[in-house]
């Protein structure tokens, strides 16, 4: 418009043919062939002409180009156009913006053409500078003409809206751009706000493109206010859509791990090494239960609440991790405010800068593992009374694998088997336990697999180291894994051989206690039987007596009386032998020469063998010695010989033979002879019984055995009798053998 | 006074007991004939030579139980298995000193057993053996 106006001046300055060299700007007049004809000053200082020549020709000059050749002719040979403004680089790097116009001669034909050139470099450099700043920043212009109502959108605001240059928007297009709901809500009350308050606004609001395609947009606007009227309103526009993602995903992300460190209670922190200042999450100050208020930022903060005890080795701790710029993880106790002990894991992030070698900051995260502490020690503690109680158990326990591989075992149950631990552990339960218990549990374990059972007991042998056999109480119980399937099996083994062999012990004794009272009813029938038969004698004697009148048949009464009381009499000894038997024995034990006690009995009786043609052959060892009471075996040799004597066989001469046998601690004596033998079909019931033996027989007929029998079973022995009549007859008399004392 | 039984069996070894009974049951007029045996084995050897030879066998017979040789049970079993025809009219009287309740309940189990008796040998004893078992009804 400037130049505009100008230019009619100059029009009218040329006229008159007046020189244009006073013109304050640069201006030149060429003929159509390009000579330059007139010229001002500055467009000398502007566009130096060279030295050489005379004519003086735009074409010999630099800033002739291509586009302003073609500029002039069109300028030159148009009838409507007159004049033509453009701005061109010249050669030079300089931009000019051109004024080129028909200089017309008073005939009115063309004479030249009128230039005026501008040096606009600069400005042209700012606002390149600007465009470019524009692009980069992708910041569009708009205005809204309110006079006009016409609005105008730079290149870039189409840009951002994926329109082309050519578009021409319209005043409800623009507002139709943003996304539909809030967003266009938004923008058309802040518009309205402004134009009617003057308010300016900046605000950030979603777009829907031309491709229809979602962009956040950063819109400022203000207003221009003329005499109280908005006219005017304009502003920029900016696509932020990447940065506001950006921003937004980052949003997200913080929030997320605001509420998972807040919930998570862990404390951040950070220790800025350039300005020691030290910074707190809010989650730092509710672990440390300090007031947010109370806080100053000193690197000291950190360790006022810290345990006495833990402050040596964290700040040792932290100085090595440091002079090495290591991160570091440390556990510690603190203190808090009300007196409570709280421990804190706190891991630490080393931040060097670029060079690496100086430490810029400690980021770190702070959590209360006071649950997980407690929770360990508790857990230590179990496992350790657990640990005790499997050690220390009476019961043997043992960790078995699905194999049957001893895992551990504890020592009461090494005890129980003779071996070590060590041994026991190369070994498997099934190499001891005894090969007909093998298979005892087998369904149990089947059962166990699938899962049916957990735990089982069973009684089952097993083999000490020394050989002997155990019986034991065996309970398996499974432990699961946390998958649910089996890890091992816990064993517990009570070894019951001394309550089976007590169990054995007390059976034994009420059977030897029944049998003794069974032999005392017996004996207490004998007694009485054999005391009545003598009493009944005497009162029927004595009742005869006092009636018989004939003094011949009185005194022989009398003399039946003396041998009835002398009957009683002998009986009453008896009785008194065999409860001495009974009651003596024991202690009367002693180690005995079995031989040096045959050959003494044998020559007491060597009168009545030697009368009755006898013959002994007598097979024992001269040093064979037996647990006996030296009395009781005379007795009992004695009364075998005289047997034999007075039952042999009236058609060959007695020959009686003495054999031993030695059957572990037994000694068996075998005492045969080839005497009448005994009918033992009949008789076997009562060979040893004690019968109508107190009488005055002269031979005390059937005591002997009786007694014989009771002596032998006194010293722990035995006797049976084995016989062929008119053969033989063999007694089989077991004795205890003595220890055997070398020599 | 008429005996009552014409011949009865006594099996004892007590010399003193058989005395005393062998008085009593003479004074009683019991029986015409009283034998005594030492043991059973005599006894049943008597017995058998009688039944053989046809002659009177005893119409009671006094066992004891306690003897040497063959006791009273062995009598027994042997008497039970003896080929003797007339055991019917044969009754067996069982004199022992025991009075242990399971030997008398034992002894009371044989049917052939007629009674037991717990020595001494009494009259009552006697006179209870006559009642049971009248003379008449022995005769054929």
């Amino acid at each position: 418009m400037f130049i505009f106006i100008k230019k009619k001046q100059i029009l009218k300055l040329i006229s008159p043919l007046h020189s244009l060299s006073a013109f304050p700007f640069a201006i030149a007049i060429i003929d159509l062939n390009f000579h330059i004809k007139d010229y001002s000053e500055i467009w000398i200082e502007e566009f130096p002409f060279p030295k050489n020549g005379t004519e003086i020709s735009l074409k010999n000059l630099n800033i002739l180009s291509e586009k302003l050749i073609k500029c002039i002719n069109d300028v030159a040979s148009n009838h409507v156009i007159s004049y033509k403004k453009i701005e061109i680089k010249s050669k030079n790097n300089n931009w000019y913006s051109w004024n080129i116009a028909k200089a017309i001669d008073e005939e009115g034909n063309i004479s030249g053409i009128i230039l005026s050139a501008e040096n606009i470099t600069y400005q042209k450099r700012e606002i390149q500078l600007l465009n470019n700043a524009v692009q980069v920043a992708q910041i569009g212009s708009w205005e809204l003409d309110l006079l006009s109502n016409k609005l105008y959108w730079s290149s870039i605001t189409k840009y951002i809206h994926d329109l082309t240059d050519d578009f021409i928007p319209s005043l409800e297009q623009g507002i139709n751009f943003y996304k539909p709901g809030k967003h266009r809500e938004k923008i058309a009350k802040l518009v309205n706000n402004a134009i009617t308050s003057g308010k300016p606004w900046d605000t950030e609001l979603i777009i829907i493109t031309a491709k229809n395609v979602e962009k956040w947009v950063r819109a400022k606007g203000e207003v221009e206010f003329v005499n109280g009227k908005c006219i005017r309103v304009f502003g920029t526009f900016q696509d932020i859509n990447k940065q506001k993602l950006k921003d937004l995903k980052y949003n997200e992300v913080t929030n997320r791990l605001k509420i998972a460190t807040k919930t998570a209670r862990i404390g951040i922190w950070e220790y800025n090494y350039e300005n020691k200042h030290l910074f707190w999450s809010n989650e730092m100050f509710s672990l440390y239960n300090i007031d947010k208020q109370k806080f100053n930022g000193h690197s000291s903060f950190w360790n006022q609440s810290l345990h006495p005890d833990d402050k040596e080795f964290c700040s040792k701790k932290i100085e090595e991790c440091l002079a090495k710029k290591e991160d570091f993880e440390i556990e510690f106790r603190i203190i808090v405010p009300n007196g409570k002990i709280r421990h804190i894991k706190s891991v630490a992030c080393v931040e060097l800068d670029s060079s690496e070698n100086n430490i810029v900051k400690l980021v770190g995260a702070n959590w209360d593992i006071s649950e997980l502490i407690h929770s360990k020690l508790q857990l230590s503690k179990t496992e350790e009374s657990l640990q005790q109680a499997f050690e220390n158990s009476s019961v043997g326990m043992a960790l078995i694998s699905l194999e049957g591989n001893w895992i551990n075992v504890n020592s009461s149950l090494c005890n129980s088997v003779g071996y070590s631990k060590e041994e026991m552990i190369q070994t498997k339960i099934t190499n001891i336990t005894h090969p007909d218990d093998l298979s005892k549990d087998t369904e149990f374990l089947k059962q166990m697999h699938l899962g049916e059972i957990s735990n089982y007991t069973v009684n089952k042998r097993f083999y000490h180291k020394n050989g002997s056999i155990i019986t034991a109480n065996l309970t398996v119980t499974t432990v699961k894994k946390v998958s649910g399937h089996l890890s091992h099996f816990i064993a517990q083994l009570i070894d019951i051989s001394p309550m089976i062999a007590a169990e054995n012990k007390t059976k034994s004794l009420l059977e030897i206690t029944k049998n003794q009272n069974n032999s005392l009813l017996n004996f207490a029938h004998i007694v009485s039987h054999n005391l009545r038969s003598h009493a009944t004698n005497l009162l029927m004697l004595t009742n005869f007596i006092k009636d018989e009148t004939d003094p011949n048949e009185k005194a022989h009464l009398e003399v039946m009386l003396q041998n009835a009381s002398e009957s009683l009499n002998e009986t009453v000894h008896h009785l008194n032998d065999v409860v001495h038997i009974s009651t003596n024995a024991e202690e009367n034990l002693r180690s005995v020469n079995l031989f040096n006690s045959v050959k003494r009995v044998k020559k007491n009786i060597s009168a009545i063998l030697e009368e009755n043609n006898a013959k002994c052959v007598i097979n024992i060892p001269k040093n064979l010695k037996i647990k006996a009471v030296p009395a009781y075996l005379d007795s009992i040799l004695l009364n075998l010989f005289t047997n034999s004597v007075k039952y042999k066989s009236e058609k060959r001469d007695l020959v009686i033979e003495l054999n031993f046998k030695i059957k572990n601690d037994d000694v068996i004596l075998y005492f045969l002879d080839n005497g009448q033998g005994i009918d033992l079909e009949r008789h076997q019931n009562k060979i040893f019984g004690m019968y109508k033996t107190f009488h005055q027989h002269k031979d005390a007929k059937g005591i002997g055995l009786f007694i014989t029998k009771n002596q032998i079973e006194a010293m722990n022995g035995s006797i049976t009798v084995e016989s062929i009549v008119d053969k033989e007859t063999l007694f089989i008399l077991t004795f205890k053998k003595a220890e055997q004392i070398k020599n | 006074m008429i005996s009552n039984y014409k011949k009865v069996y006594f099996i004892d070894d007590d010399p003193i007991f058989v005395f005393i009974s062998r008085k009593l049951i003479l004074e009683q007029k019991f029986c015409e004939d009283l034998v005594v045996f030492e043991n059973g084995k005599l006894a049943i050897e008597d017995l058998l030579d009688i039944e053989n030879k046809g002659e009177q066998l005893p119409e009671i017979i006094f066992l004891d139980l306690t003897m040497p040789v063959m006791n009273g049970w062995e009598f027994l079993a042997s008497y039970q298995a003896a080929p003797i025809t007339s055991k019917n009219k044969i009754k067996i009287i069982v004199m022992s000193s025991s009075i242990n309740p399971l030997e008398i309940d034992l002894i009371k189990s044989y049917p052939i057993v007629e009674d037991y008796i717990v020595k001494p040998l009494t009259p009552a004893d006697l006179n209870k053996i006559i009642n049971n078992n009248p003379i008449n009804e022995l005769k054929d």
